[in-house]
């Protein structure tokens, strides 16, 4: 009996890997498929289950494996074709298996009469009619004309069809064994091979007339004839099968012959017929044995070949392996934080950490990806689903499915079988229409049902397509009052989508009727509950009469998440970055960006959009101040701009801290009613940190959001072109370490892609030959404050070659992500540091934009700290007018670094009203702003009699000869392009000594 | 090639490859095995020795059939490789007479 649990639990996998195969095999042969590898892997996987269960003394499950082999085997061997009755029982069978490995240890006590009973009447049912069949054309004397059905003619004519459909040509090719194979030095069986090889027989007769005995062997030929459908043109098929013009023809269509049969009948001897009889008795007999044999073979040759390159392990182990894999990034991040003081002290100790740093790295990626599996896994259960449904609700359905080969973590695509089973049920029950309807609306009859996997951003997304009825939101609204989810009050605030998402509250039903098929307790609330609990979030859009689309966004993986550190009331929260869109800080008094009060709820306006805004602390419960208290008080309030699915809200928080990878820990199940939580981590300094469930935020807050916002979101990107804004052409790369750079495109010359071994080492500094000269190049993790790895594994490198730059130095990069237009927004509440001028979030990711002025300078402060550019007496203010953050604040920069004042305005309007107020020593504008552009500004500066006097400096982005004159003819004394930090520098100095030459 | 007799089954047991070149010999060893044992009621054809057939090959088998049928008496191989029965059952023989 039983032996050992280890072993047991061995065959259990096994087995539901075989069985999983019999049932997409199953599916397979049902469309028609009469491929002998798919039966022969049906029957070997079956027979490897009845072999193991045998082994271990599993009888019930020998009992039934073993009638469903002798069905398949009669269907391998050509006895019986297999119909749509039959795949069915298999089917039922392969289920009542599935349900006995599951609960393998009470698997003998299960009753498989039932099945075995149906399995051994297909058995004869099926095998009773050919042997009538036989019996009608055998009792004829001589046989000198065999013909046998080997299918039924539905069957070929359905096999027929379907090659038919798919390119195939349908030929009837008539050889005599020996004049066309044996005279041409053909071996039978690789011809026959070949024929296998690249077609597939469907019918086929032997005349054997010619051989009267062993008298006339050597001089009678056998004539075998055969019909096969095969991709291959006429043309290439005497090529490909070396055979003659005359032996086959072209057919249209095939029926069988049953007049041929008719005709031979006069000439056969009632005597052999009983031997054939017998003969096919024998042949059922004996079956068993021919085919366990080939079964046995196939099966030990298996595992040797995948033994070499792939072991079992168990999941447990992996799971360990992640945890203390994903406790090592912790004890690093650690170990790297409280020793980063002593660094330099010890020799040698910062390679050392850059090395554990770079593997701990690495280790965890490898571990991660040992747990990817393909989500194919579980959309191969779907076509079993959708065909189920399809017979019970009289649909026909096409299910297409793309992007099998998407990798999720194991535990995700676990998690994923039920709602995706739910949501393809909900896509065929009650979002395809039926048939007469679908025929009345003018599409065609089978519905069709779309699976679609593929990466987007950091996530992965999961589309079901269905091309029904779609989903009416009137209907929704009204079953919603019905049933109580939701008041006439809140409908009026909601958006569409978030009617849609009422579909996913609990006792929510939009099916007429409550048919056996969606109303099984599983509703849409728990699909999405479910895909939450994965980190995911789930989107429906429809159109009515035309279709629905359920998306589900899901992470690569559970266990590490990249987030951004915040701080309220003193407690530190992990906030996960794929919601992050942006981050505001708000000053008491900005008229730009402020909050406003709508139907007594606080929001943002943002670039002329409203957002709903959220203080953590008061969700939380931390925060025992009035609200509005709160931010009248304080001088600034620093907002995060969250996205989830495609609603939009501010976060109000105390303080932002630094980005982290943060490993996620399951909530412990006393927190599981904080809805606000998604999850609990360690932090780098060893400290405990919640995480944050912007979702869960939403709800507890019941924020709403009007339709007004979420159309404006779609048109976001349209809305930041009509602002006016100048665009930014960014280039994306990273440098060895993690951190994305970002550098403004017109600050480049040109990137030139290198190997490791041209960079050469002189002195301390390295150099690349460059046009003929040597260019110095520099690695900027080397100068900026961020993370780097040593010994870069990067085959090949680029360069970047900046312009505009008195001494040019490369930068060596080793990933160019992307170029993006954009408009920059930069974050103000920042990562600062030398070298960068800020970052902003740009795809979802934080990105550090490079100052390369800054950067120069701490590579080779010699070359670029030309004193004499200096004002030495810091009593020269300039009005910078500048709409652009990140050139404003790059010219602030480096203006402030030469010793200048600086009052800065987004356009000509606000620098105008400045000058009426103050004096300023020079005035340095943009040509292209908002409001007032930069041309305006001169004409009003030189036409009011107080300032024209003034030194005016354009700096542009359009240096054209026309704009230029344009310019020059508004009043400026100076045009000057925008990043040429020295020449400005000089303009500058130049400009103020003329005016005052002037005066 | 040799054959043995027992109980009126009349088992030849092939001992290499039926190709053309042999068959003409094979057919008159056949013939005579057959003369030798008149009163078999089945002829058994070993095959565990064939690891190839060809064409004039396939024709022998055919023969001995018609033959041994003539006689009102029943044919069968045993023993058939993979390959060879996968052959014979593409070109149906393996429905005139019983192939193991």
């Amino acid at each position: 009996m039983i032996q050992n649990e280890e072993f047991i639990n061995e065959f259990v996998e096994e087995a539901q890997s075989h069985l999983e195969m019999i049932e997409a095999g199953l599916l397979k042969m049902e469309e028609g498929s009469s491929d002998i590898d798919n039966i022969n892997n049906i029957f070997r996987s079956i027979h490897s289950i009845k072999g193991t269960a045998g082994f271990f003394g599993l009888e019930k499950i020998v009992e039934l494996a073993h009638v469903m082999e002798n069905l398949l085997g009669e269907v391998r061997n050509g006895k019986i074709a297999p119909n749509s009755n039959m795949v069915d029982h298999l089917l039922t069978g392969n289920d009542q298996l599935k349900s006995m490995v599951g609960d393998v240890f009470n698997s003998n006590a299960e009753d498989v009469s039932e099945h075995v009973d149906i399995f051994s009447a297909l058995l004869n049912q099926e095998a009773i009619p050919e042997k009538q069949t036989e019996k009608i054309s055998d009792p004829m004397p001589g046989i000198d004309h065999q013909m046998f059905d080997l299918k039924d003619d539905e069957k070929l004519k359905r096999q027929i069809d379907e090659a038919r459909k798919h390119g195939h040509n349908l030929y009837k090719v008539s050889i005599g064994i020996n004049k066309d194979l044996g005279d041409q030095n053909l071996s039978p069986i690789k011809f026959f091979k070949k024929i296998q090889s690249v077609g597939e027989i469907v019918d086929s007769f032997i005349d054997i007339s010619q051989v009267k005995g062993l008298d006339n062997v050597m001089q009678s030929d056998v004539i075998f004839t055969f019909v096969f459908t095969t991709v291959l043109e006429r043309k290439l098929l005497p090529i490909a099968l070396d055979i003659q013009e005359e032996n086959f023809e072209v057919l249209e269509t095939y029926e069988k012959e049953t007049k041929t049969a008719d005709t031979e009948e006069v000439i056969v001897s009632p005597d052999s017929a009983e031997e054939d009889e017998e003969a096919d008795k024998d042949i059922s007999s004996d079956h068993s044995e021919n085919t366990t044999k080939p079964v046995e073979t196939s099966a030990k040759k298996e595992p040797v070949a995948t033994v070499e390159d792939s072991i079992r392990v168990h999941v447990t182990l992996l799971n360990d392996l992640l945890n203390l894999a994903s406790e090592m990034v912790l004890g690093r991040n650690q170990l790297l934080r409280n020793i980063e003081d002593h660094r330099k002290e010890i020799n040698g100790l910062d390679a050392i950490l850059q090395n554990i740093d770079r593997i701990t790295t690495e280790l965890q990626e490898k571990i991660m990806q040992t747990r990817m599996q393909p989500v194919g896994n579980v959309f191969n259960k779907m076509p079993r689903v959708i065909r189920d449904l399809s017979k019970k609700l009289g649909k026909e359905v096409d299910l297409d499915i793309e992007g099998s080969h998407v990798e999720l973590d194991k535990s995700i695509i676990e998690s994923l079988s039920d709602p995706l089973t739910h949501l393809i049920r909900n896509a065929v029950d009650h979002g395809l229409e039926t048939p007469n309807k679908r025929k009345s609306a003018g599409k065609p009859t089978p519905g069709k049902v779309m699976l679609k996997a593929y990466h987007e951003g950091g996530s992965v997304y999961i589309d079901i397509i269905d091309d029904g009825a779609g989903i009416d939101p009137e209907r929704i609204r009204k079953k919603g009052l019905e049933k109580n989810v939701v008041t006439e009050e809140e409908l009026k605030q909601m958006s569409e989508q978030d009617i849609l998402q009422l579909l996913m509250k609990p006792g929510f039903s939009t099916a007429e009727k409550i048919t056996d098929v969606s109303g099984r307790g599983v509703g849409m609330d728990v699909v999405k509950t479910n895909i939450e609990k994965l980190g995911g979030t789930i989107e429906i859009k429809t159109v009515l009469g035309e279709g629905t689309t359920f998306r589900m966004i899901l992470p690569l993986t559970l266990a590490i998440i990249p987030s951004l550190i915040v701080e309220v009331e003193n407690y530190k929260f992990a906030l996960p970055q794929v919601n992050l869109q942006e981050m505001v800080r708000i000053k008491a008094g900005d008229e730009s960006k402020k909050i406003e009060y709508v139907h007594n709820a606080q929001v943002l306006r943002l670039r002329g959009k409203l957002l709903p805004i959220v203080h953590l602390g008061e969700v939380l419960g931390l925060e025992h101040k009035e609200t509005g208290l709160a931010i009248s008080t304080s001088e600034i309030t620093r907002i995060l701009v969250l996205k989830v699915g495609s609603r939009r809200f501010g976060l109000v928080v105390d303080r932002i801290y630094d980005e982290e990878e943060i490993l996620v820990k399951p909530l412990p199940v006393y927190f599981k009613s904080c809805q606000c939580y998604s999850g609990v981590t360690i932090m780098g300094d060893g400290k405990t940190a919640m995480i944050l469930d912007p979702d869960g935020i939403i709800n507890k807050a019941s924020l709403r959001f009007t339709e007004e916002q979420t159309q404006q979101n779609q048109r976001d990107d349209l809305a930041s072109e009509e602002e006016m804004r100048e665009l930014q052409n960014i280039l994306l790369f990273k440098c060895s370490g993690e951190e994305t750079f970002a550098i403004d495109l017109s600050l480049v010359s040109r990137v030139e892609e290198i190997l490791p071994s041209q960079v050469e080492t002189i002195g301390n500094q390295e150099f690349i030959q460059h046009r003929g000269e040597a260019l110095r190049v520099i690695r900027p993790e080397n100068y900026l404050p961020v993370t780097k790895k040593d010994n870069s594994q990067a085959d090949k490198l680029y360069v970047i070659i900046p312009k505009l730059v008195a001494n040019p130095i490369g930068l060596i990069i080793e990933k160019i992500h992307d170029t993006v237009m954009t408009t920059i927004k930069l974050n103000k509440e920042d990562i600062k540091g030398k070298g960068l001028i800020g970052s902003t979030i740009l795809n979802n990711r934080i990105v550090l934009l490079i100052n390369i002025y800054e950067l120069f300078e701490m590579v080779s402060p010699e070359d670029y700290e030309d004193s004499a550019l200096k004002n030495q007496h810091h009593d020269l203010t300039i009005l910078l007018a500048e709409d652009t953050p990140f050139f404003a604040r790059l010219t602030k920069n480096y203006l402030e670094w030469a010793g200048y004042n600086v009052i800065l305005k987004g356009n000509g309007k606000e620098a105008l009203d400045v000058l009426y107020e103050k004096s300023v020593d020079l005035v340095l504008s943009d040509i292209q702003m908002p409001v007032m552009d930069g041309l305006e500004l001169a004409r009003q500066i030189r036409k009011n009699p107080d300032l024209a006097g003034l030194p005016l400096v354009a700096l542009t982005s359009m240096t054209g000869e026309k704009d230029r004159k344009a310019g020059m003819e508004a009043g400026f004394d100076f045009y000057e392009f925008k990043l040429d930090k020295i020449t400005i520098l000089e303009v500058l100095q130049k400009a103020i000594r003329i005016r005052r030459d002037a005066v | 090639m040799n054959a043995e007799k027992t109980n009126g089954q009349l088992e030849i047991v092939f001992d290499k490859n039926i190709t053309a070149a042999v068959v003409e010999d094979m057919t008159g060893n056949i013939k005579s095995m057959l003369e030798e044992n008149r009163d078999y009621s089945h002829v058994i054809a070993n095959f565990s020795k064939v690891e190839y057939i060809d064409s004039t090959g396939i024709t022998l088998v055919i023969g001995i059939y018609r033959t041994v049928k003539d006689k009102e008496k029943e044919f069968s191989i045993i023993g058939a490789k993979d390959e060879i029965k996968n052959l014979f059952s593409i070109i149906q023989l393996d429905k005139i007479f019983d192939i193991a």
